[in-house]
């Protein structure tokens, strides 16, 4: 039987070839660290900002990096649509990346999409000719290496896989490959190249990289970048002593006197000195926290974050716990929420059958308090209304049925399932979904672990759903959703 | 009805971008599944015309509507642009963008017919034994319903004489494919001769 394995055109796992470890990745490691980062763009450039972000003293952008790349590894998902459509979707998604499984192609595709001007790369692997089309479903999903691709311009081939393993070319269909990329260049000669995160903070990372330098250098036993002004003293004299004392530190493994440049001046009647002038100084009125408070507010912008994503919440420069929900709020509207519909969007376009959906499970704890509070309002007043009402020694009726009440319930308070339902909503079922039905199983929702929801199907306005969701957070004022909603109903009702 | 279902749809997204109370991020994100969905029920409908149920398609005609899906979906990037660029807030009007849903919707019969024409000329057609002898090849192939792609694809044709699948080599074999509503059956056909 055909594997995964065998249909990539990767030749990862290709036991006649396997590399020892950093053997192919010479242009990776050999970048000269103090050379300047390649101007946009140039194949150059993503060599060097791949460099660039993990070169030693870059701890915070790492942080950074890291940070982002685990947020969306814990990141719950679910796949709704027929059931033996999802469950074969799950499989592939589960076993993506050759079997290591999903959070490795999201780390991967994360970590390319956030420091990678090109974006990130999957190759979509399925049966048919591999200059082709696939022929059939996506049978597998394997991250690519940035590094080796090349975008093309071509709707149809749109990448070019310069595989290492063989030092070949292969055009990539666009059936078989997903290009995910952070701001993509309008310039169409730049055929989507991006703009990634990392790039954002390169100016302010050097002034982080070089104050990480200036300390090293202070703290370490070895003398700074400077210039040494001897008087009185003999080059033989200086050379000798500086030999004597270079040949013992090398004995050590440490490099001396690299960086510092000397002069000597001979004078009499000057008694014998030697003078450091040191190249490097910190500048006036120099406070370390604050630059790198600063510094963290330019990435928590060029990644579209929070900077309490990247930082401790405390009162100060990074302001107050009340302007910390706000900002958390807004910031899910940006980087992270980008990044989550890149991902949604690819993998239900291209990646599972039209019939089935894949979302990220975005909430958090204090979406889910904030959630849990709500449910319980709603359940409170409705429960009211089933209070027998009594006023003296009148009774009154009940202003709603059981059944009345368990609808609302279902249709109203989150954790009450719609199989609580009494009446099922069904004007709009439709033949054909119900013929789908018995071919493939009933709708599901089933999520990263495996566990499956079945859903009845009900006509609901989801447009007007999220319009409401998008209130109920604060993003627009209730007269838009108003408007919006007596828009819809006129629009319905002309069209009867 | 489902094309007006359809149209209603797309209106209801264009509506909610341009008054600005979905973002460009949801527009695309329901657009595609509004697409999704209905494009295939318009493939369904077509078939469904000849009889031919959503399981019983083949890999090129399910490939054939993945990608004209896909295809459709590519536009709407530069849609949710163009409805964002002339919003409500930024002083556009709703009304032509509601007349470039009447193009969107007519996708609709536009697949619908593809379908018609793409899977009903490739029928179910199930195999049925002819007024003779049986030989054993026949007798496992009788009742057995696939595509008609499929048994010309295969080559496994009742009466060709010489045949080397069936035991009675074709030439007195009276077996014939005829047209049927049944379920296709499941699996490969039987080992043969």
């Amino acid at each position: 039987m055909t594997t995964v394995e065998q249909l990539s055109i990767q030749k990862r796992i290709d036991k006649k070839n396997i590399n020892r470890l950093g053997s192919q990745s010479g242009v990776l490691w050999f970048v000269d660290k103090s050379k300047d980062i390649a101007d946009w763009w140039s194949p150059r450039r993503d060599f060097d900002l791949r460099d660039f972000y993990l070169a030693e003293g870059n701890d915070i952008l790492q942080g950074a990096v890291s940070s982002l790349v685990k947020k969306f590894k814990s990141m719950n998902w679910s796949l709704k649509g027929p059931k033996q459509v999802v469950s074969k979707s799950q499989d592939i998604l589960a076993n993506s990346e050759f079997g290591k499984g999903w959070g490795t192609l999201l780390s991967k595709t994360i970590t390319d999409y956030l420091t990678q001007d090109q974006g990130a790369f999957w190759e979509l692997i399925g049966k048919g000719n591999t200059t082709g089309s696939i022929v059939g479903p996506v049978l597998g999903i394997a991250h690519l290496d940035s590094k080796y691709c090349q975008l093309t311009g071509d709707p149809i081939y749109p990448v070019l896989f310069n595989n290492p393993k063989d030092n070949k070319s292969r055009k990539l269909h666009f059936t078989r490959v997903v290009h995910l990329v952070d701001m993509p260049s309008p310039m169409e000669e730049m055929n989507e190249i991006g703009f990634c995160a990392v790039s954002r903070t390169i100016a302010s990372s050097n002034v982080l990289l070089k104050l990480n330098r200036y300390k090293n250098e202070k703290l370490s036993d070895l003398p700074p970048a400077g210039l040494l002004l001897l008087n009185n003293i003999l080059p033989g004299q200086w050379d000798d002593a500086s030999k004597d004392y270079s040949r013992e530190r090398r004995r050590l493994g440490q490099e001396l006197w690299a960086s510092v440049m000397t002069f000597f001046g001979m004078d009499p009647s000057q008694p014998t000195t030697a003078e450091f002038v040191s190249f490097a100084d910190l500048p006036d009125a120099f406070n370390e926290l604050e630059t790198t408070n600063i510094y963290i507010n330019i990435v928590a912008l060029a990644f579209g974050v929070d900077a309490r994503e990247f930082w401790p919440v405390s009162v100060g420069p990074l302001g107050t716990a009340a302007e910390a929900s706000i900002q958390h709020q807004k910031a899910r509207g940006k980087g992270v929420g980008d990044i989550i519909s890149v991902i949604e969007r690819a993998i239900n376009w291209k990646v599972i059958p039209v019939s089935a959906h894949f979302k990220f499970d975005f909430a958090d704890d204090s979406e889910d308090l904030l959630r849990a509070e709500v449910n319980d309002l709603k359940t409170k007043t409705i429960m009211n209304m089933f209070r027998p009402q009594k006023v003296g020694e009148v009774d009154f009726d009940l202003p709603v049925t059981s059944k009345e009440i368990r609808q609302m319930l279902a249709l109203n308070v989150e954790y009450f399932r719609r199989e609580f339902l009494a009446v099922e909503e069904i004007d709009q079922i439709e033949a054909i979904d119900i013929e789908r039905e018995k071919m493939y199983g009933p709708i599901v929702e089933i999520d990263d672990k495996g566990i499956v929801y079945i859903e009845k199907k009900k006509n609901i306005d989801r447009v007007f759903a999220i319009a409401k969701k998008n209130y109920d957070e604060g993003l627009i004022p209730l007269d838009s959703l108003i408007e919006f909603r007596l828009g819809e109903v006129l629009d319905e009702y002309s069209s009867l | 009805m489902s094309i007006q279902a359809y149209r209603a749809a797309l209106r209801s997204n264009v509506r909610a971008l341009w008054s600005g109370v979905i973002n460009q991020s949801q527009f695309q994100n329901e657009m595609g599944l509004v697409i999704n969905r209905r494009l295939s029920q318009a493939w369904d409908e077509g078939a469904n015309e000849c009889g031919i149920k959503p399981n019983e398609f083949t890999d090129e005609e399910n490939l054939i509507i993945t990608q004209r899906i896909r295809q459709e979906l590519n536009f709407v990037a530069g849609f949710s642009s163009d409805i964002n660029d002339k919003s409500k807030a930024n002083k556009g009007k709703l009304g032509p963008f509601l007349q470039r849903v009447d193009t969107w919707t007519n996708r609709y019969t536009e697949v619908k017919m593809k379908a018609s024409a793409v899977v009903c000329g490739n029928l179910k057609k199930v195999w049925r034994l002819g007024a003779s002898e049986h030989c054993p090849s026949c007798l496992k192939l009788e009742g057995k319903v696939k595509r008609n792609s499929f048994w010309e694809n295969s080559g496994i044709l009742p009466r060709v004489p010489g045949a080397g699948y069936l035991k009675c080599r074709g030439y007195k074999c009276q077996c014939t494919l005829q047209d049927t509503s049944l379920p296709i059956s499941k699996g490969g056909l039987p080992r043969l001769p």
